[in-house]
């Protein structure tokens, strides 16, 4: 076979493999890099060649390895140009002091750790052919490195963008990524001369060159930025300069004896940050990159990983060394520098280990260090390996450090309003999961109806979940704005609700969540609602009324839930029905009908009982007591009725929402609802309805303490 | 930039100025102090002095990665497939001598197939004695480079 074509099978198989691996990450709450890194190691030598080597040579001849470079080496120039792109000069602000002093000592505590060691690792790794200078130089630098991107990904999807310590991690990973690109280009120019004095050529051109691109560069695409909001779209026209630009960038600093990457990297940091311009560029750059080329560059990377060089204990030994003086340098001098600069120690520390992230940007300068043949692929196998556990490690030891509920108290900005308003005391609140704020109003009233006003609060919650890619979506900047958005539109639907008195007690909730229904979970139990009113989504693969996000809150949530189910463009909430069946669900949705009672002189409820008690009692003890507590104005509103011996209760029921506004129900067989286990129920009920059904499910606490021991939940 | 004062200023330059001078000392001291093992990766032709039966193949060819003191081997017939290759020697190199000890290519059939291979590196040839339960004596040899490996073939 044809080299060329033998690689379009290779990248089909790297492709399906990344996105696997991703999926696994993703479900061990891990970033997705490390997916895409474990797998380009796997189809190398350390997994496939180990298992299958015949298939390995097969699938992925050194022949086409030149291939490969190739596209990794275009994958490699268009991500770094994105990095740039993502470098906001905004970051800096705020904190730049503290920043500058973090960043610079945990570059130069690891750096200089990283020289020390090259001491002992230079006679037992390197050989004759490379100088002890820049062998050390290398190592140092690429024990300093943070990478960027993986430190934005985690922290926007732990909701830390608003914080200090956010803000401060961000500003200082740029500053570090920044000084490290410069120590590599040294290491490089080094490298390549053999000596600090033969560098100096290449130093005083590549300064030369940068400050040709921060000024005259700059000035050239400034105009390009007037030029895109005067037509507020990106032509291809104007995109193939760019690209042009990119490349061309990238070969100048490759001829001044830089890497090409830094070129490409140039580019995109001194691109001006106009908001649509940069959007609609990451957008039209970042899916073939990160889909397509950038697993190429894994997997070629994992093709010169070999673990099994690891063969004997003193290298596992030597390659514990390596991950120690990583982890140390980066920790301790980010957490002496941060305590010197009167961060407390918590913060301190979850600071010490986000900067520990290496991930992605240690692979690109481990990958440029192998191929000038600096590092040996001994030492190679064992800074991946490092760089994947430094990466691994960071979110479990962030969520150690720093749990959620601390973050919050941690807001840099103001959340608008919600803080200030909000009574902590509130007498009763309703949390509310809008997936599209433009359907769902009739959900927030009945939430309002339900909750009533203040001291009662509804809480709207809009959960954003961020696609896979890495890069632009998940820098706090977008992030951000992406809460934004979602945040007015949820503040339009409150306006529009009634009565108007009402709307100040209600607060919406907007976050960026990887797992929504753990999400919804996490926040109900801090907020400390009182019931969780979730809308009825029609699943696009089953006739599941609890199925999909509704069933897997209802599974999670250890709150009472209601789940709404609108059959009326308009709800009004006037006439209320409840079937009663003496069950703890079914007496869940007769409190919450009460509710409705007291909220709306206007409103009127009937109850259908389904008696079960003896002595013709319709309603249990505890509920009769309960309504003869009610004031006179609500009672007066109330007919209690028994459901007629001949129907089946199911569809008395129906027939009796055939003059009502809204039933209620609770989940349980009588009614043909049962709770959703493993997706299997009937829901006869929730399609006959005449009228909106209201389903209520109790979250038992009683049962909770033995539903861990059994198999089907209760 | 009003906000850099003297003090931050003359921090940061100690700070910097301190990693230069402790990355000038240490590379001065690993430059003279600090020696390298030499280059021994390669591919080297193997021509035996008085070979056993199993081993008297025409060709014999020694592959040996280098990362640093820690070899990575295989000895195989030069006429051998690639692709099947199944040989796994690994040893250290010190100063100029170094020992590999492990498994042949199964097409030398050589049994109990381990071998030992005691040497010394001389520019670029290797002279030393391969020895093993299969072979009555050890076997003098004598290897020189054909080809250096490709992982040392600098791109740029």
């Amino acid at each position: 076979m044809h080299p060329a074509i033998l690689v379009l099978l290779q990248v089909l198989i790297v492709i399906g493999l990344s996105r696997l691996m991703g999926l696994v990450c993703r479900w061990i709450k891990q970033p997705l890099v490390i997916g895409e890194i474990i797998a380009g190691i796997m189809l190398g030598p350390s997994l496939l060649g180990l298992i299958a080597p015949n298939l390995m040579t097969t699938l992925f001849p050194e022949v086409t390895f030149p291939y490969l470079n190739v596209l990794s080496e275009i994958g490699l120039i268009f991500f770094m140009f994105l990095i740039g792109l993502e470098l906001n000069p905004k970051y800096l602000k705020g904190q730049l002091e503290t920043a500058i002093l973090i960043s610079h000592v945990s570059i130069i505590v690891p750096f200089c750790l990283g020289i020390l060691s090259a001491l002992v690792l230079y006679p037992l790794l390197s050989n004759d052919t490379v100088s002890f200078t820049a062998f050390s130089l290398f190592l140092g630098s690429a024990l300093s490195i943070t990478a960027f991107p993986v430190l934005a990904r985690i922290i926007t999807e732990n909701n830390l963008q608003g914080t200090r310590l956010g803000t401060l991690a961000l500003t200082c990973a740029a500053v570090d990524d920044v000084t490290a690109w410069c120590l590599l280009a040294l290491a490089i120019a080094v490298t390549r001369t053999n000596s600090v004095a033969g560098a100096f050529p290449t130093i005083i051109a590549s300064l030369i060159y940068i400050g040709i691109m921060v000024t005259g560069g700059k000035w050239l695409l400034q105009k390009l930025a007037i030029h895109y909001t005067r037509k507020n779209r990106l032509s291809q026209w104007v995109l193939a300069w760019i690209y042009m630009g990119i490349i061309a960038s990238a070969l100048i600093t490759e001829l001044i004896g830089i890497h090409l990457i830094f070129g490409a990297f140039l580019v995109g940091a001194v691109m001006p940050k106009q908001p649509g311009l940069v959007r609609e560029l990451a957008e039209k750059t970042e899916d073939f990159v990160l889909i397509f080329l950038l697993p190429v560059f894994f997997a070629y990377s994992g093709l010169r990983t070999q673990i099994g060089l690891l063969n004997r204990p003193e290298l596992w030994l030597l390659c514990g060394l390596v991950i120690a003086v990583a982890i140390i340098g980066k920790y301790v001098g980010t957490y002496i520098a941060a305590r010197v600069s009167g961060i407390e120690k918590r913060e301190a520390s979850a600071l010490g280990w986000l900067m520990n992230t290496r991930g992605l940007t240690e692979l690109i300068v481990l990958n440029i260090g192998l191929s000038f043949g600096v590092i040996s692929p001994l030492l190679f196998t064992m800074l991946v390996i490092m760089a994947l556990v430094t990466t691994f490690m960071t979110s479990p030891l962030l969520e150690k450090t720093y749990p959620k509920e601390l973050i919050r108290l941690d807001l840099m900005e103001e959340e608008p309003l919600e803080q200030i308003l909000e009574p902590s005391t509130a007498s009763y609140r309703v949390l509310v999961p809008v997936a599209n704020p433009q359907t769902q109003k009739g959900l927030l009233e009945l939430a309002l109806a339900i909750s009533g006003q203040l001291p009662a609060v509804v809480h709207p919650l809009s959960l954003i979940e961020l696609e896979e890619n890495y890069l632009f979506e998940s820098t706090p900047d977008e992030a951000n704005r992406l809460i934004a958005k979602q945040r007015q539109r949820l503040e339009q639907l409150i306006q529009q609700l009634h009565p108007p008195e009402w709307r100040t007690g209600v607060h919406p909730i907007v976050r960026i969540a990887q797992d929504v229904a753990q999400e919804t979970s996490e926040i109900a139990l801090s907020e400390q609602v009182n019931l969780i009113l979730l809308g009825w989504h029609r699943p696009a693969f089953s006739d599941n009324r609890l199925g999909g996000r509704v069933g897997q809150i209802l599974n999670i949530a250890p709150k009472d839930v209601a789940v709404f189910v609108n059959n009326q463009d308009q709800p009004s909430l006037k006439s209320l029905l409840v079937a009663n069946s003496t069950n703890i669900h079914d007496d869940l949705g007769l409190t919450l009908a009460l509710r409705m009672l007291f909220h709306d002189p206007h409103r009127y409820l009937k109850i259908l009982s389904l008696s079960q008690l003896g002595e013709g009692e319709l309603l249990s003890y505890e509920l009769r007591t309960m309504i003869q507590l009610l004031p006179e104005s609500v009672r007066s509103r109330l007919e209690l009725l028994p459901i007629d011996p001949t129907m089946e209760p199911i569809q008395a029921v129906i027939e009796a929402s055939k003059t009502v506004d809204l039933t209620v129900v609770g989940t349980c067989r009588t009614w043909g609802i049962e709770r959703q286990t493993l997706g299997r129920y009937t829901d006869q009920l929730a399609q006959e309805c005449h009228s909106s059904l209201l389903i209520t499910r109790r979250y038992s606490e009683v049962t909770a303490h033995i539903t861990s021991l059994l198999q089907k939940s209760i | 930039m009003h906000h850099f004062n003297l003090k931050s200023l003359t921090l940061y330059g100690t700070m910097i100025g301190g990693v230069f001078l402790l990355f000038k000392l240490v590379s001065a001291y690993g430059e003279n102090q600090l020696k390298a093992p030499p280059k021994i990766s390669g591919n080297y032709l193997i021509q035996l002095k008085n070979p056993p039966k199993c081993l008297e193949q025409k060709d014999l060819m020694l592959t040996i990665e280098q990362s640093g003191i820690y070899l990575f081997a295989a000895l195989f017939p030069g006429e051998s497939n690639p692709k099947t290759i199944k040989s796994q020697l690994n040893g250290n190199l010190s100063n100029q001598q170094f020992i590999l000890s492990g498994t042949p290519d199964q097409a030398l059939n050589c049994s109990p197939s381990f071998l030992q291979i005691n040497g010394t590196l001389n520019k670029q040839t290797l002279l030393g004695q391969i020895q093993g339960k299969a072979l009555p004596n050890p076997v003098l040899f004598q290897g020189s480079l054909k080809a250096y490996s490709k992982s040392n073939k600098s791109p740029h």
